[in-house]
């Protein structure tokens, strides 16, 4: 893998870095339920853009702050404007945000970033990553009534558009949401979005040279997955991790003709 | 990084055979047929070619009933590995992994290291030049050295569908081995965790179903002191016994050269 891998080193290491944070927030969390119990009778998927989440606001807030002052030491280009940010943020602003980035509200953050001058991917990210560790609690949460959910073309429990898939310790195929780490079975020859079995508009594409890493694409919607055989890696990275070093297969893809959900032309 | 061992689990061992295959493929080694010796065990030993093999060993139970005894035999890449301190060119050397790997282009052939390999793993492959004269190389199994360098399992282990083997951190490996251990001692009393200290300990360690000997390992591997001497002392200081001669005589020719520039009568006088 390491040999195609076209992320930046220093990308990847802040990435793994963030990831820690958010494993430590994850932790902070598990104590307190997010998911209130009246709200499991919901029919459609996705579930938790659905749900009023009971989120500790102020423990969101640290995060985000938290996640500041990180970001301005690694990326000292970036002090400023995590500061203005830092400085204006209000638990109502907070509980905006919190909202909006459930259902990834790309509009509304985008005028928070021309309110506030900041670069356009700061406010989105900064809330994004602060409300994985809600949105994965909730996920586990929800686990039992998320099995119903099949064939979806985006995750059932947070609505991420279905594209990377990993082959487990079992040998079964599993959608995994590198967002709030969901993961569901699928066939091994079944597209994630449209659901053909026909193994005749299904193509497995795979990098020369690169073992257990495979693009399954559907000549039917042409969507694709990414799918990683973890039983041949040497070190199990977080999907989240795993979702960006595995970017050039994404360029691949969509070299190739295939899209996801995501670009709405599919689906 | 962490620590990785490989770990197997012999009692889990069905006597597939994928990992040698797996072996052969990745390494890209010839097939070696055989003939029938006997035995359903593919090979008798470990060779140049084939750097793992299955062995099958019959064994009778306590109540008088018949067993195999699987072992997945390779190299167990020693902490203290008699075939580096043996090689007398540096050939063999531990990477960043812990494996024990021989550099084809130092290896001269001499055969030092599979005369005092612990369990006979290295052997000599025989190759011919493009002249056709013939020369030897050590050769053995470099626990997918290269796998591990792209961020990937061993191939044996990749194979093997029982979780026999495992290539995990040490200290995840340890945990499964002791627990295992527990597991498995009503079924074999004898069953033991198989990693000498004689040797530090190996980077590829056992659950055994019974004695070390009846797999036919030794019991309690050691180098030889006369090597450790040889390797960690006498050589270094040989070596550099050797360059400090050759500094002195370098020294002593310019000394003399430039003398031997000075004019007869140019001479210091009190």
């Amino acid at each position: 893998m390491s040999n195609t891998n076209v992320v930046e080193e220093s990308y990847e290491k802040l990435q793994a870095e963030i990831e820690e944070l958010i494993k430590g927030w994850r932790k902070s969390i598990n104590e307190t339920a997010v998911v209130k119990e009246s709200s499991f009778e919901l029919i459609s998927s996705p579930l938790i853009p659905q749900l009023d989440l009971e989120a500790d606001m102020n423990q969101y807030h640290l995060f985000i702050i938290e996640l500041f002052d990180f970001l301005a030491e690694r990326q000292p280009e970036n002090h400023e404007y995590c500061d203005i940010l830092k400085e204006n943020l209000t638990i109502d602003i907070v509980s905006k945000w919190f909202k909006e980035v459930i259902t990834v509200n790309r509009y509304y953050f985008h005028a928070v970033a021309e309110q506030y001058q900041v670069p356009e991917w700061l406010p989105l990210f900064a809330a994004e990553q602060a409300a994985r560790p809600f949105l994965q609690k909730a996920a586990a949460e929800l686990e039992t009534v998320l099995t119903k959910f099949q064939h979806d073309p985006c995750c059932p429990a947070c609505g991420e558009p279905a594209r990377f898939a990993v082959v487990g310790k079992k040998g079964k195929k599993e959608l995994t949401c590198p967002r709030c780490l969901h993961s569901r079975e699928e066939k091994k020859l079944c597209c994630a979005h449209c659901g053909t079995e026909d193994h005749t508009q299904m193509i497995v594409m795979k990098v020369d040279g690169e073992e257990g890493a495979e693009i399954h694409g559907c000549q039917t919607c042409k969507g694709y997955t990414k799918v990683i055989d973890m039983r041949k890696l040497l070190k199990k990275e977080t999907p989240a991790l795993m979702d960006i070093k595995t970017i050039h297969l994404d360029y691949i893809a969509q070299e190739n003709g295939f899209g996801t959900a995501e670009d709405g032309k599919y689906h | 990084m962490a620590d990785y061992i490989k770990f197997v689990d012999v009692t889990k061992c069905d006597g597939c055979r994928a990992c040698m295959v797996a072996c052969k493929n990745w390494n890209d080694l010839p097939a070696e047929p055989e003939d029938f010796n006997g035995s359903i065990q593919s090979h008798r030993d470990l060779t140049a070619n084939t750097w793992n093999v299955i062995t099958f060993n019959e064994h009778e139970t306590s109540d008088g009933n018949f067993e195999w005894l699987f072992r997945h035999m390779s190299c167990l890449h020693c902490n203290q590995a008699a075939c580096e301190k043996a090689c007398p060119e540096s050939a063999i050397s531990y990477t960043k992994f812990n494996s024990v790997v021989i550099d084809a282009e130092k290896c001269v052939g001499c055969g030092y290291c599979v005369q005092n390999c612990s369990f006979g793993v290295v052997q000599l492959a025989t190759y011919k030049d493009k002249n056709g004269s013939e020369y030897r190389k050590a050769q053995k199994c470099t626990l997918c050295t290269d796998r591990l360098e792209q961020g990937l399992q061993p191939a044996c282990v990749v194979a093997c569908h029982t979780d026999c083997l495992i290539y995990e951190e040490k200290d995840l490996v340890l945990a499964e081995a002791n627990k295992r251990l527990g597991e498995v001692k009503e079924r074999f009393p004898n069953a033991n965790i198989y990693n000498p200290q004689g040797i530090e300990g190996t980077n590829t360690i056992y659950l055994l179903a019974d004695k070390p000997s009846v797999y036919g390992l030794p019991e309690n591997p050691k180098v030889a002191l006369s090597q450790v001497v040889w390797k960690d002392y006498a050589q270094p200081l040989g070596k550099m016994m050797l360059g400090a001669t050759t500094m002195a005589v370098i020294g002593a020719a310019i000394s003399n050269a430039v003398r031997k520039d000075r004019p007869e009568g140019d001479h210091d006088h009190e």
